[in-house]
């Protein structure tokens, strides 16, 4: 069966007033949606970087204690022991006087530190891959009198969080924004049928099969989509250049998924052509 | 050919509009569907074209059981079945031609093949020369030709008419009847409601006659 008629229209759809805006309104869907989709997609792309490059690097801390208590080193060396021994730790290093003085330089310039200067010791600890969860870690350092665990990730985690429930709201909205449309078209396929019932009637009692009637719907829904959808695809195109230049301007580095603009027209499309289909087929059902 | 069982309809909730029609049409026959007005002859119509399932009752046609038939299975009969309705139905937007070739390309049939069909009735029922011309413009006699062309295209096996001589003047319906006889001689089966009276003495083929929705026999129709 093909999937679009060649003969010239039998149901003079193409007169109707309803399809004349329905192109503009498609578009402006087609906007909506693939501006929701690429920039969701393009901020979530980032946002899964920045979760890479800060998962897996945490900072402990010893800190100079009084006379009284164990000495620095040895206190390290026991950190060092314990965090090396744990399965969510893959490397510990401490940093050492030469990269100890490079952090300090903006305070006390280059050249050694001075003596009597209590600065803590510092480990670099690379976690395993896919860990997030350092809260046994951090219970175990408790341990080691003085040791603090400086999850610089923390914060960017809540961001990323944040991020992740943002990302969450977009989607509900894009599947509101196709929700929309598929009842927009439902409701468009109805009004056409209603208006045109006298010829679908004839149609139908001169011999056409509900397959040759819905034909015509579908054809009429496919060209209407595809004019709406293709005004949309270019304004979402232009918009977002203009958003990323601006972004570009203001320093932010944005990389576009620019492959996902068909997305949406061609959903859109295929939408239309499917509902025509079924709202054609449940109404022409209803005939005897 | 065709065979109705103590058949009954009713629209909707309300009475039954027809009430025990049973009769037989022998293939090639020709019938008058007659009776008062609001007796169900357009009812009756309706159930030969399809238009409608009877609330109760059997009907065959081309010895299929249509009661039972699964929907999809109608289209295809439809095809084999002409109807020429009081109204004419023309569509508006269609030139004459394309109005006169809608039931073959329903059914699908080659774009050129149907074309050469359709010029060429056009051309024998005297329209050769409103092919392109909208049905708005022509006269009721010219429309209810095109109605006739659209009806008889398929070469259907059924050929109904509702009326067919009421919105014409007596000469045209006289060359109409001549036409359907001529489809009757044929082979095509023919039932044609009409009030016109005159027209059924002229022709003198069988009646079938509804009063309140049953089938009077032909016997007591003329004693009454
Ligand atoms: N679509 C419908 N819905 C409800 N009732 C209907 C419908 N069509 C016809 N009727 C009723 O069915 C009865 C028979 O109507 P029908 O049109 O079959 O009569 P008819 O013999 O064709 O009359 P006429 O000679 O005036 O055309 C009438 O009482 C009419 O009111
Ligand atoms: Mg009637």
């Amino acid at each position: 069966m093909p999937l679009f008629s060649r003969a010239r229209p039998v149901i003079p759809l193409d007169r109707d007033a309803s399809g004349r805006y329905l192109p503009f309104i498609i578009a402006g869907l087609t906007v909506l949606a693939t501006l929701m989709l690429v920039l969701c997609l393009s901020l979530s792309h980032a946002v899964s970087g920045w979760q890479n490059e800060l998962s897996g690097k945490v900072t402990v801390q010893i800190l100079p204690l009084d006379k009284t208590a164990q000495p620095l080193p040895e206190r390290v060396e026991a950190a060092l022991a314990l965090l090396r021994a744990s399965p969510v730790v893959a490397t510990a290093e401490p940093v050492g006087e030469a990269a100890m003085v490079q952090l300090l330089a903006p305070w006390f310039g280059q050249g050694s530190l001075p003596d009597e200067l209590p600065v803590p010791a510092l480990i670099d600890v690379e976690l395993k891959p896919d860990v997030t969860d350092i809260h046994g870690l951090r219970e175990a350092l408790e341990s080691v009198s003085g040791a603090q665990l400086d999850d610089h990730g923390s914060w960017m985690r809540e961001v990323h969080r944040l991020a992740m429930l943002g990302l969450g709201v977009a989607a509900v909205l894009l599947l509101l924004i196709i929700g929309a449309a598929v009842l927009m078209l439902i409701l468009l396929v109805q009004t056409a049928m209603e208006a045109h019932h006298e010829v679908i009637e004839l149609l139908h009692l001169v011999g056409a099969t509900d397959a040759f009637i819905a034909r015509q719907l579908r054809r009429h829904m496919f060209w209407l989509s595809v004019q709406g959808t293709l005004l949309g695809g270019l304004v979402a195109t232009g918009l977002l250049i203009l958003l990323v230049r601006f972004a570009t301007r203001a320093g932010l580095d944005v990389a576009v998924q620019w492959h996902l603009l068909p997305v949406m027209p061609t959903l859109l499309i295929a939408l239309a052509v499917i509902t025509a289909h079924h709202v054609a087929h449940r109404r022409l059902g209803e005939l005897p | 050919m065709i065979r109705f069982e103590s058949v009954g309809l009713r629209y909707g909730t309300g009475p039954e509009v027809l009430r025990d029609i049973s009769f037989d049409l022998a293939q090639g026959s020709f019938h008058f569907l007659t009776g008062p007005s609001g007796a169900g002859k357009s009812s009756l119509l309706r159930l030969l074209y399809l238009a409608h399932r009877p609330s109760r009752g059997l009907i065959t046609m081309f010895g299929q059981d249509v009661m039972t038939m699964p929907r999809d299975a109608l289209a295809p009969l439809r095809q084999h079945i002409g109807v020429v309705f009081q109204d004419f139905r023309l569509l508006d937007h269609l030139s004459v031609l394309d109005n006169v070739a809608l039931p073959l390309r329903a059914a699908g049939q080659p774009e050129a093949q149907a074309m050469g069909h359709v010029k060429e009735l056009l051309k024998w029922i005297g329209l050769g020369d409103c092919l392109h011309l909208k049905p708005t413009v022509l006269s009721g006699g010219q429309q209810q030709r095109v109605a006739i062309a659209r009806a008889v295209i398929n070469r259907p096996r059924l050929l109904l008419a509702d009326e067919p001589t009421g919105n014409v003047d007596n000469a045209i319906a006289l060359r109409l009847l001549y036409l359907f006889e001529e489809l009757h001689r044929l082979g095509t089966t023919i039932v044609v409601a009409t009030h016109n009276e005159a027209l059924i003495e002229r022709f003198g083929f069988p009646r079938l006659h509804l009063s309140e929705g049953q089938l009077v026999q032909e016997a007591r129709h003329a004693a009454v």
